[in-house]
């Protein structure tokens, strides 16, 4: 099988399956825009995204290598969060910063897969919170001003899911 | 742009916070040109994403134009739906550190600086007059990446993965989620409330209307059926006032009035679907309101209605293709037969446990309408008569 080199941000080399590397929109195109071919040796330059992401990347794209073309999004079909398989969900119990760090890299290279499930799990994360919760657990500041918050406390759309 | 020194001069120079993170550098300027002449604007980014943080410096070349925008009312500061702060800039202890200024030695030369302690700290602190004391914010960020760092359309991809109640309270989370958790509605299509509620809880008319204020305009499909027991005919009126594209509504349970049934019917013309099971308070009158209006419909459901006769069903639209009535006691023989005459293109009917029709009805069923094919008749009782049926 074709094989084909990444580099990192911090100018670490990958060399893995093309199939695999594929996956990637963002790498696909360029690919087919340079005209690339196997007697190519230069690697790809992915200057967005660091050597322990692409790592992490490049494992989950490996694994999934095999599934079939995401599916169109339907508008009209309900969005779910726990569907998300196993296998996945181990690979994801990492800490904020690297699941992040993978939807930043997922959306830069265009892996809607990872995107789709990394974005799951993050709204699994929110799911049943309070908003003062939600602050808490992502270490978002209350930019609200006084007023505003009173605005939002009388127009009491009140979410309380008791 | 190069580096001068007077960038620094305080007294001539705002903070301003609150912007909206739509708001670019040059349209900043322009904003506040109307003070005076603006000489340098400068909005604080994110030091790794380059994301505005929302706050920004600007420096004015006259120090009247200062007290102009100091003095500025709430909606000469309004840009974007945000009304801006406006607060003199005043830094105490030292070191500000941006990208793109490169020297921090001539940071050190400032003359303004109160405090020479050479401690590294990236922060910049100001007086804030109104929460009365001194605002951190740091301006160089640990690197570390956390959900703030995420650009809009990728936080919309994961807040749209939430339910709707969720969804709503990020939206008091902070001001971005709140726009971003706005714009999330613009892709919310249909909307339904099963598995939503625990015993004893359910949709009120409060929420069912914040909700639609949201995202009613978009929205195609609504079906309330999993949750009608708290909700009166206002939430029909709220339906009416903010679903214009709906096609397809699910009232069943609901406590629809004639009057709301009427209302909906005229704001809601693109129905083609409507299911308004047990709904026991409406009566010929309202369905023939409605049935004038809708004449898209294609599926119409009032099943266990205990008033509807039938004499209506000379309003239906050619295009009813569907009728469920069963357990509906009243309904009479005229009014399936004239149900028959109008709607040639009937391919579905149920009238199970109709226990006031008779075979003549049928009869005319089976004479007008050439196309049906489903047709359900289970328990009815042969002229009329009513027997318990065990």
């Amino acid at each position: 099988m074709p094989q084909i080199k990444l580099q990192s941000s911090d100018g670490e080399s990958f060399e893995i399956d093309l199939e695999v590397a594929r996956q990637s929109v963002t790498i696909k195109t360029m690919l087919e825009d340079l005209g690339w071919d196997e007697s190519d040796d230069d690697p790809v330059p992915l200057p967005n995204v660091n050597a322990a992401i692409l790592k992490k990347v490049v494992q989950w794209a490996t694994f999934h290598k095999d599934d079939p073309p995401p599916p169109e999004d339907d508008e009209n079909k309900e969005k779910r969060t726990d569907d998300i398989c196993t296998w996945d969900a181990e690979f994801l119990k990492v800490d904020q910063g690297t699941l992040f760090e993978l939807i930043l890299a997922a959306n830069y290279l265009d892996i809607k897969g990872l995107l789709d499930v990394t974005c799951k799990t993050v709204a699994n994360m929110i799911k049943g919170k309070s908003p003062e919760e939600i602050r808490k657990t992502f270490n978002i500041k209350n930019d609200f001003t006084p007023a505003e918050e009173e605005q939002m406390m009388s127009c009491n759309c009140s979410a309380t899911m008791e | 742009m190069a580096y001068e020194g007077d960038r620094f001069n305080l007294s001539r120079k705002v903070f301003v916070g609150n912007i909206s993170y739509r708001v670019s550098q040059k349209r900043l300027e322009t904003f506040f040109s109307k003070f005076g002449e603006v000489e340098y604007c400068y909005v604080v980014k994110d030091h790794i994403k380059k994301w505005s943080k929302g706050i920004a410096f600007v420096t004015f070349a006259s120090k009247e134009d200062v007290q102009k925008a100091l003095a500025a009312t709430e909606d000469d500061l309004n840009l974007y739906g945000r009304t801006m702060r406006v607060k003199p800039a005043e830094e105490s202890k030292r070191v500000f550190y941006v990208e793109g200024w490169q020297q921090k030695t001539d940071l050190d030369k400032i003359e303004s600086l109160e405090s020479k302690d050479s401690e590294n700290t990236d922060e910049l602190k100001m007086v804030d007059n109104t929460t009365n004391g001194l605002s951190t914010i740091k301006v160089d960020d640990s690197s570390t990446v956390n959900i703030n760092s995420l650009c809009d359309d990728t936080l919309i991809l994961i807040l749209s993965h939430l339910p709707v109640l969720d969804r709503l309270n990020a939206e008091k989370v902070c001001q971005r989620w709140r726009d971003v958790a706005l714009r999330c509605w613009t892709y919310q299509k249909s909307l339904h409330f099963r598995n939503m509620f625990k015993r004893f809880e359910g949709l009120r008319d409060k929420l069912l209307s914040s909700l639609l204020h949201r995202c009613g305009v978009y929205l195609k499909q609504l079906d309330l059926s999993a949750s009608p027991r708290l909700l009166t005919d206002i939430a029909v009126d709220v339906i009416a006032e903010n679903c214009p594209a709906l096609q397809k509504l699910d009232l069943s349970g609901v406590a629809v009035t004639d009057i709301s049934l009427r209302n909906l019917g005229v704001k809601c013309t693109n129905l083609k679907w409507i299911a308004l099971q047990k709904s026991f308070y409406v009566g010929d009158k309202g369905l023939s309101w409605f049935l004038q209006n809708c004449v898209n419909l294609e599926y119409l459901d009032v099943q266990g209605n205990a008033k509807i006769q039938g004499d209506l069903f000379h309003k239906c639209g050619p295009n009813l293709k569907t009728v469920i009535l069963n357990e509906c006691n009243k309904l009479k023989d005229f009014g399936v037969s004239k149900l028959c005459y109008r709607c040639k293109n009937l391919e579905e009917i149920q009238l199970s446990d109709c226990l006031s029709i008779t075979d003549k009805c049928i009869r005319n069923l089976t004479q007008e309408c050439k196309e049906l094919r489903i047709f359900h008749l289970a328990r009815i009782v042969p002229h009329g008569r009513i027997e318990p049926f065990w």
